[in-house]
C-alpha cells in the first residue's frame, strides 16, 4: 500500500538574521487512499512540509520513508500549487499533459490521455486556449487535471483554493470530491481553511506555528462519498470550533487582536 | 508593440477619463505614421520651392526619390546593401547565438556569474567601434575582423539581457518541472527557454539596434562597400542626393527591422496577454 511516515521532520534554513526553524518533530503517518488535510495559520510551515514530502526539500532533522510502489521505487507524487503553477507558454492540454511528456509518453497517447481527462471535467473545449485565456478557477482545475493525469500515486495539494472566491472554491472542492471518489489517491491537502480541511479529510492534522509542528490528530466521522453539505452536520460543529481553538491564538497574535 | 497595444486599445470600451488609457492618447497607427512622414516630405518639398530651404543641403525628396532609383538601376544600392545586410546578419546570429547561451549559463550558475558578472561589467560599456583597431591587429582588415566586432556588438546586450529574464523565472516553474522529474535538456527546452523568451526578445531588439550602429560605423570608417562606406564615399564627393538616399536607406533598414521583431514576438509568445 502507498504511503509515507514522517519521523520527528524539522527543517531550518539560514537566513540574514541567522537561522529560522520552520518546521520541528513533524510526525505523521499517510497510507493508503486516504485524504489526509493538514491545517494551521499562515506561515507555520505547511508549504514547506508539502515541498518536503514532493522532496523538493531535504529535511534538516528526522526523516521521510516512503512505502516502495509495485516496481520497489519510492512512489512518485504530484504537486498541485495554490496558484502560477500552470506554464503561461502551455496551451491547456499541453499543460495536463506534462507530467506524461517527462515520463517520455508519446505526443499522441499523451494528448489523448488528456483529452479524456479534459472532457470529463468539461474543459475539452479550452484544451488550445492558454492559460491567460482562462479564470484563476479553471487555471486550478487544469492543475489538478496535471496531477491527476501524470497517474502517480501521491497527490499533494498546496492550498489549491486558497485563491479563489468562496462560490468557486465551493464548485471545486465538489470536483475534487468527485474526481478522487472516481480514482482514490493518497492525498496529503494542505489548507488554511478549517471546514476544507473537514470536507475533504479523512483526517485532520492541525499545526501550530513558530516552529511549524503537528499539535493534534483529529479523524473526521464523515462516510464517503461526501457532499458539500457535510461540514454542516451537528457532530462536526463541534470539530470545527475544537479546531478553531487551535488556531484562534496565532491568528490574533499575527493581527495583534488581544484575545 | 505600439501598433499592437493600440488595436488591443480599440476593441476596449472607451475609456472615460482619457487619461486613464494611457495608451489612447500616445498610441499611433501606421498609416498614421505614414501620413505624418508624408505631410512632413510635402513641407519639404514646398519649402524648397518656395526658396526657403538651400537646395544645396536640403535636396527635395523628389530628387533624393529619384537618386535612390538611379542607385538601385546601377546596382549600386543593391551591391552594398547587400554587403550591410550580410554583416549585420551573420554578426547578429553568432553574437545573439552566444550571447543567449552565455546568458543561460550565467542565469544557471552562481560561480560563473562571480565570475563573468565584473568582466561583462567591464566591457560592455566600451563602445564596439573603439575595439576595431585591436581586433585588426589580431584579425587584419579584412571581412573577419569586421564581422567579430559585430557579433561583439549583439554578444553583450543579448548576455545581459537572456540573463535578466533567466533569473527572473519564478522558482514555482523549476518547482513544477522537478516535481515531475523535468530532465535538463526538457527544462532546457521546455521552462527556461519559453519563460524567458519575452525579456530575450528584449534583448534581440536591442543587440539588432546595436548591429546596425556598429556595422554602418565600421563600414564608415574602415570599409569600401556597405551603406556606410556609401554614406563616406557620397560625403567624399559632396553627393548630397546620395548621402541622404542612402541615409534613407538606414532608416527604413531600421523600421523593418523593428518590425520583424515584433512580428516575431507576436509568433513566438503568443501565450502574452
Amino acid at each position: 500500500m502507498t504511503g509515507f511516515v514522517c519521523e520527528s521532520v524539522g527543517f531550518r534554513y539560514p537566513t540574514a538574521d541567522g537561522w529560522i526553524t520552520a518546521l520541528s518533530e513533524v510526525s505523521l503517518e499517510a497510507r493508503g487512499h486516504e485524504i489526509v488535510s493538514v491545517v494551521g495559520p499562515s506561515g507555520c510551515g505547511k508549504t514547506t512540509l508539502l515541498k518536503l514530502v514532493a522532496g523538493l526539500l531535504q529535511p534538516t532533522s528526522g526523516s521521510i520513508r516512503f512505502t516502495p510502489g509495485e516496481n520497489g521505487d519510492r512512489p512518485r507524487n504530484a504537486l498541485v500549487f495554490q496558484d502560477h503553477g500552470v506554464f503561461p507558454w502551455l496551451k491547456v492540454v499541453d499543460n495536463v499533459a506534462f507530467g506524461l511528456e517527462m515520463q517520455g509518453v508519446g505526443p499522441a497517447e499523451r494528448r489523448a490521455r488528456a483529452m479524456e481527462f479534459l472532457q470529463r471535467i468539461g474543459l475539452a473545449d479550452f484544451a488550445d486556449r492558454h492559460p491567460h485565456e482562462l479564470s484563476v478557477g479553471m487555471r486550478q482545475r487544469v492543475g489538478i487535471a496535471r496531477a491527476y493525469v501524470s497517474q502517480h500515486p501521491i497527490l499533494l495539494l498546496d492550498e489549491p483554493f486558497g485563491a479563489l472566491d468562496a462560490q468557486t472554491r465551493l464548485l471545486l472542492q465538489e470536483e475534487l470530491l468527485g474526481i478522487w471518489q472516481e480514482d482514490q489517491k493518497l492525498a496529503l491537502f494542505v489548507t488554511h481553511d478549517i471546514e476544507e480541511a473537514i470536507l475533504l479529510g479523512d483526517r485532520v492534522l492541525v499545526m501550530s506555528g513558530r516552529p511549524g509542528t503537528v499539535v493534534e490528530e483529529i479523524p473526521v466521522p464523515l462516510p464517503r462519498p461526501r457532499a458539500l453539505a457535510a461540514p454542516d452536520r451537528p457532530e462536526i460543529t463541534e470539530v470545527k470550533w475544537h479546531i478553531w481553538r487551535h488556531l484562534e491564538k496565532e491568528a490574533r497574535r499575527q493581527l495583534s487582536i488581544p484575545g | 508593440m505600439a501598433h499592437l497595444a493600440a488595436s488591443r486599445e480599440g476593441s476596449q470600451a472607451p475609456a472615460l477619463d482619457p487619461r486613464l488609457s494611457s495608451g489612447r492618447s500616445g498610441s499611433t497607427t501606421w498609416w498614421g505614421n505614414a501620413s505624418v512622414i508624408l505631410g512632413a516630405l510635402v513641407c519639404w518639398e514646398v519649402a524648397i520651392m518656395l526658396g526657403l530651404l538651400p537646395r544645396l543641403y536640403f535636396p527635395p525628396p523628389t530628387a533624393i526619390a529619384r537618386k535612390l532609383v538611379e542607385l538601385v538601376a546601377d546596382g549600386t544600392l543593391p551591391r552594398n546593401l547587400g554587403m550591410s545586410l550580410y554583416r549585420m546578419g551573420v554578426g547578429l546570429v553568432i553574437g545573439t547565438g552566444l550571447g543567449f547561451l552565455g546568458g543561460v549559463a550565467m542565469g544557471r550558475s552562481v560561480t560563473l556569474r562571480r565570475i563573468a558578472d565584473p568582466i561583462v561589467g567591464a566591457v560592455y560599456p566600451i563602445p564596439k567601434i573603439a575595439i576595431l583597431p585591436l581586433v585588426m591587429i589580431f584579425l587584419g582588415i579584412g571581412e573577419s575582423s569586421k564581422l567579430f566586432v559585430i557579433s561583439i556588438a549583439a554578444f553583450f546586450p543579448m548576455l545581459i539581457t537572456t540573463l535578466a529574464g533567466v533569473l527572473q523565472i519564478p522558482s514555482i516553474y523549476f518547482e513544477v518541472a522537478a516535481n515531475y522529474g523535468t530532465g535538463r535538456r526538457r527544462l532546457l527546452t521546455r521552462v527556461i527557454l519559453p519563460a524567458s523568451m519575452p525579456t530575450v526578445l528584449g534583448g534581440l531588439r536591442i543587440a539588432l539596434n546595436s548591429v546596425m550602429h556598429v556595422t554602418i560605423a565600421i563600414e564608415v570608417v574602415a570599409a569600401v562597400t556597405g551603406l556606410g562606406a556609401l554614406v563616406w564615399f557620397s560625403w567624399e564627393t559632396f553627393d548630397v542626393e546620395e548621402l541622404y538616399a542612402t541615409l534613407v536607406v538606414i532608416a527604413v533598414l531600421g523600421i523593418g527591422a523593428t518590425h520583424l521583431v515584433n512580428r516575431l514576438s507576436r509568433e513566438l509568445v503568443p501565450w502574452r496577454p
